[in-house]
């Protein structure tokens, strides 16, 4: 009895599959899926086709545009300056950049008293 | 060169990502049939159940890429699945629809086994809507799709024993409920 009921149970369950009182019902479900996935599997290829040409081309047609709008503003900027009055170039000698920030050597102050009790400075540069 | 329908789920999620139609039709193929039995397992309503199964089946093609790990492929999409026909129940969206396909009366040889079987069904879905959740999915994937145990702790990430364990309260609920459809000789000598 329990075997019979177990083995009807599986019968019993085909009862809730679809296709057994709709026939074509699953080829019909497949279709529909398929249908209604056709936009995004398209999408799906378009971008796996996208091959390397593609990418380059596509950063192509960003770098070019970019590239022209900074010569341009580079060119502008040169022009610019171009025009403005140059600043006198003030000349020095050679002995004039090799001592240029050389401190000089200064002597030592000594502080020494006069006759009158007042103190002299005496400092003296080499 | 592998025919579609031997492919691994792996290689064919693989195929569906660079919009093979074939790959992803062979997913379909492959799953349809469980997709549609979890979501009856969660719905109870054939009408609900196909939507949550077929709306399921187009998300996990959107959502391809977020699949980490397709040889778990069988698994995510049950998951999907569930989560569409609870949404469904949630939102209390079920349709006042027989729970029998409107094309059903056209497709049964004879009024008489048209009948019987709808009565069977009636049964057999009160039957299963006494059942937890769990237990109703794993009885329709055990003996309705044929999926074995391993398959079923696998894909559901459930430990073996727990299915075997719902399983077996499951047959056991189910086997009260139909020993009441079952037909008895009186029955049987009265047609």
């Amino acid at each position: 009895m329990r075997d019979d009921i177990d083995r009807g149970r599986s019968e019993v369950l085909t009862t809730l599959d679809p296709e057994q009182m709709d026939p074509g019902y699953w080829h019909r479900f497949h279709r529909w899926v398929l249908n209604s996935a056709g936009a995004e599997l398209v999408r799906r290829r378009r971008r796996a086709d996208a091959s390397v040409s593609d990418v380059m081309f596509s950063w192509w047609r960003t770098l070019v545009p970019t590239a022209v709008v900074v010569a341009i503003l580079a060119g502008f900027f040169l022009l610019r300056d171009g025009t403005r009055p140059q600043q006198p170039v003030a000349y020095m000698s050679v002995d004039e950049l090799i001592l240029d920030g050389i401190e000089v050597p200064v002597m030592p102050a000594f502080e020494t008293a006069d006759s009158d009790g007042g103190i002299v400075v005496v400092n003296e540069a080499y | 060169m592998a025919k579609l329908g031997e492919l691994s789920d792996s290689e064919l999620v693989g195929r569906a990502r660079t919009g093979d139609e074939g790959a992803f039709g062979a997913l379909v193929e492959r799953y349809m049939r469980s997709a549609y039995a979890v979501a009856l397992a969660v719905t109870g309503r054939h009408e609900d159940a196909q939507d949550a199964a077929q709306e399921a089946l187009l998300v996990v093609l959107q959502r391809l890429d977020e699949c980490r790990s397709p040889e778990k492929f069988a698994g995510w999409l049950m998951t999907i699945v569930r989560n569409r026909a609870r949404n469904l129940v949630r939102r209390e969206v079920l349709r006042d629809t027989d729970q029998v396909p409107v094309s059903a009366s056209s497709a049964t040889p004879t009024p008489e086994r048209d009948m019987e079987t709808v009565e069977l069904r009636q049964g057999l879905a009160d039957a299963l809507g006494g059942l937890p959740e769990i237990q109703r999915e794993i009885v329709l994937l055990h003996d309705l799709e044929g999926w074995k145990h391993g398959e079923i702790a696998d894909r559901l990430e459930l430990p073996s024993g727990t299915v075997r364990s719902h399983l077996h309260f499951a047959r056991k609920a189910l086997r009260g409920a139909l020993a009441a459809l079952q037909p008895t000789e009186k029955d049987e000598v009265v047609r």
